[in-house]
């Protein structure tokens, strides 16, 4: 049979089963308890294989206890899943390779991100861990945009960057705290180097 | 508001350097050896090329010196490869240093250096403090290309300067360009520093005297003649008011351009031994131009290949070619002809008489070229000498000339 000779058949929709929404439960590691939505999950790469793996079923979501997740705390959460609820059902994006990299912070973003830099640290971090591509690249971009028409004084002191020098003298001290004998055993060294000793043993 | 940059994870760190441009990224490299060795693995940190030609008319000199000293803690000479920059000495009422970038247009950056007690003269829009062999020397954003900087001598201050950049940065000084100064001091400042100039490079790409605002004494421009040498291009802007007599050590670059060459006599052209010689408003006549000519012909003059004199006089090229007929046949012409010379620049020829020996060697080309018979326009007299021509590469009419100037 042709397809235009097939029966046409009305539909009710009304009689159409809808399948239900699913919401996951997350908590942070201050015991904040977040309910987020499967499609919003999928944002987050992490977080999409882990509910994935778990294959949790609506009843399974309501009875058991909440996803631990250790490493974020609940104000940190709280912006990554409002990002992920705004942005649910969006295509996550490739990398192009084009250089420099081209971001453009949508305004929903930008209000999201205007928070102090300590909270954005940490948003950065939770994009990263969540593996949330579009997160990480609008936060990364923020912090882009920090640098602009800065001198390299002004940059060290807003990205507290130590020179070279403190660097070198950092790098010292912790290996002297890790052994405190290396310090010894060079000196010893340097003495009998004065000494005019051909060889240390 | 600070952030803890160096505290963030490797991928974040990356993601952020790359979406920075390459001023930023270069600034921020400066600062801290992990992000210099990351930066470094980057695509776009390898040239200043990647910069928008809007971003780079942007950078005022203070960027640009930013990142000039940046790049150094990179791959300096592979910055030098790539971009088109170099680097002029200027001596004038100001004695500082000319950044240029060679690109869609040609970008100019300068630093001058200028005595402390003036600075309150200065106002400027952006401080600065420049760190020469750890010393710090105030400076100021003047306007957008031009920065000052200042010193207890300001002739101490260039000297300290380009000896900085010689040995820190290994950087050739390519055009020395002379103003006319009305600085008392100017000559004793122009001396000291040719003789510094001279002591860290032996000679220049470009040596350029400017006279248009000013005259510069005849003592001056002798000792420059003398003591700076460009061995590609010797040029002198001059104007019409000074007639006396100049020196007649000569240039040995490669190409000489003289504009208002009034006081440029045949003694100077004689002694003048380039491969372009460009004489502009010349005194020159047709008898002193056909005596030259007939040398240049005779081959005493091996190195010329392109000569060319705008003047008041006219008949010049009848003229010349009654002489020539002597000793050298005129075999043909040359229409619509173009001619490379050595550095690049595309010569015309609507049309041209070939010259060449008995012997029916091609000597040297005369350039009839289009002008009009206007007792004010210039008179161009312009002819191409070439011993290697090969005469085919023109669509050349044939016309055979007796040496005594019957035509066969």
């Amino acid at each position: 049979m042709s397809v235009e000779n097939a029966p046409v058949v009305d539909v009710d929709e009304a009689a159409i089963p809808v399948e239900k929404k699913m919401y996951y439960r997350f908590e942070s590691n201050d015991k904040k308890e977040f309910r987020v939505s499967e499609l919003a999950i999928q944002q987050s790469e992490t977080l999409n294989r882990l509910v994935e793996a778990m294959g949790y079923t609506s009843e399974d979501v309501e009875n058991k206890p909440a996803i631990a997740i250790e490493n974020i705390d609940g104000k940190t959460l709280k912006l990554v899943f409002q990002w992920c609820e705004h942005h649910k059902g969006e295509a996550i994006p490739v990398d192009d390779g084009s250089v420099p990299k081209i971001v453009e912070i949508p305004e929903f973003d930008a209000k999201l991100m205007d928070i102090d830099n300590g909270l954005l640290f940490k948003l950065i971090w939770a994009a990263d861990y969540l593996n949330i591509v579009q997160l990480l690249n609008v936060s990364c971009k923020k912090v882009a945009n920090m640098a602009q028409g800065k001198t390299p004084a002004q940059l060290r002191r807003v990205y507290l960057l130590p020179s070279d020098e403190e660097d070198e003298a950092a790098k010292r001290a912790a290996q002297e705290a890790q052994d405190p004998r290396a310090r010894e055993v060079e000196e010893e060294f340097e003495e009998r180097k004065r000494q005019g000793g051909n060889s240390f043993f | 508001m600070t952030f803890k940059f160096l505290d963030l994870p490797l991928l974040p760190l990356e993601e952020i350097m790359s979406m920075m441009d390459v001023s930023d990224l270069l600034k921020i490299s400066s600062c801290n050896r992990t992000i210099r060795d990351v930066a470094k693995g980057r695509k776009q940190i390898k040239s200043f090329y990647f910069l928008p030609y809007a971003q780079k008319e942007m950078m005022d000199s203070v960027d640009v010196f930013e990142l000039l000293q940046i790049h150094r803690h990179l791959d300096y000479a592979k910055f030098f490869r790539v971009n088109p920059i170099s680097f002029n000495l200027i001596v004038s009422n100001e004695i500082g240093i000319e950044i240029r970038l060679k690109d869609d247009k040609l970008l100019k950056w300068n630093i001058f250096m200028e005595f402390i007690g003036n600075a309150e003269n200065y106002r400027g829009t952006k401080p600065y403090f420049l760190k020469i062999n750890g010393e710090i020397v105030p400076s100021v954003l003047t306007k957008k290309s031009e920065m000052y900087t200042f010193w207890n001598d300001r002739l101490e201050g260039v000297k300290t300067m380009i000896a900085w950049l010689r040995r820190s940065f290994n950087m050739y000084f390519e055009t020395f360009h002379v103003e006319g100064g009305s600085h008392p001091e100017f000559s004793k400042e122009l001396r000291s520093i040719v003789n510094f100039a001279n002591y860290r490079q032996h000679l220049f790409t470009n040596v350029m005297i400017d006279e248009r605002k000013q005259l510069i004494s005849h003592a001056d421009l002798n000792f420059v003649a003398e003591n700076v040498t460009a061995f590609k291009k010797h040029s002198h802007l001059g104007r019409g008011d000074f007639k006396g007599p100049r020196s007649n050590r000569f240039v040995e670059s490669k190409s000489l351009l003289i504009t208002d060459s009034r006081w440029f006599t045949l003694d100077h052209l004689l002694m003048t031994h380039c491969s372009t010689i460009r004489l502009v408003d010349s005194a020159l006549d047709m008898h002193e131009l056909s005596i030259f000519t007939l040398k240049v012909l005779k081959g005493d003059y091996p190195k010329l290949k392109h000569f060319c004199v705008k003047t008041y006089h006219k008949n010049w090229v009848s003229c010349i070619l009654f002489k020539t007929n002597m000793f050298y046949s005129k075999r043909g012409y040359i229409r619509d002809g173009v001619y490379r010379t050595a550095n690049d620049q595309l010569i015309r020829i609507p049309i041209g008489i070939v010259i060449e020996s008995l012997n029916r060697e091609v000597l040297a080309t005369l350039i009839f070229p289009m002008q009009s018979d206007h007792p004010k326009k210039l008179k161009t007299f312009e002819m191409l000498i070439w011993p290697d021509f090969d005469g085919s590469n023109f669509d050349r009419n044939e016309v055979h000339y007796h040496p005594l100037g019957r035509a066969n």
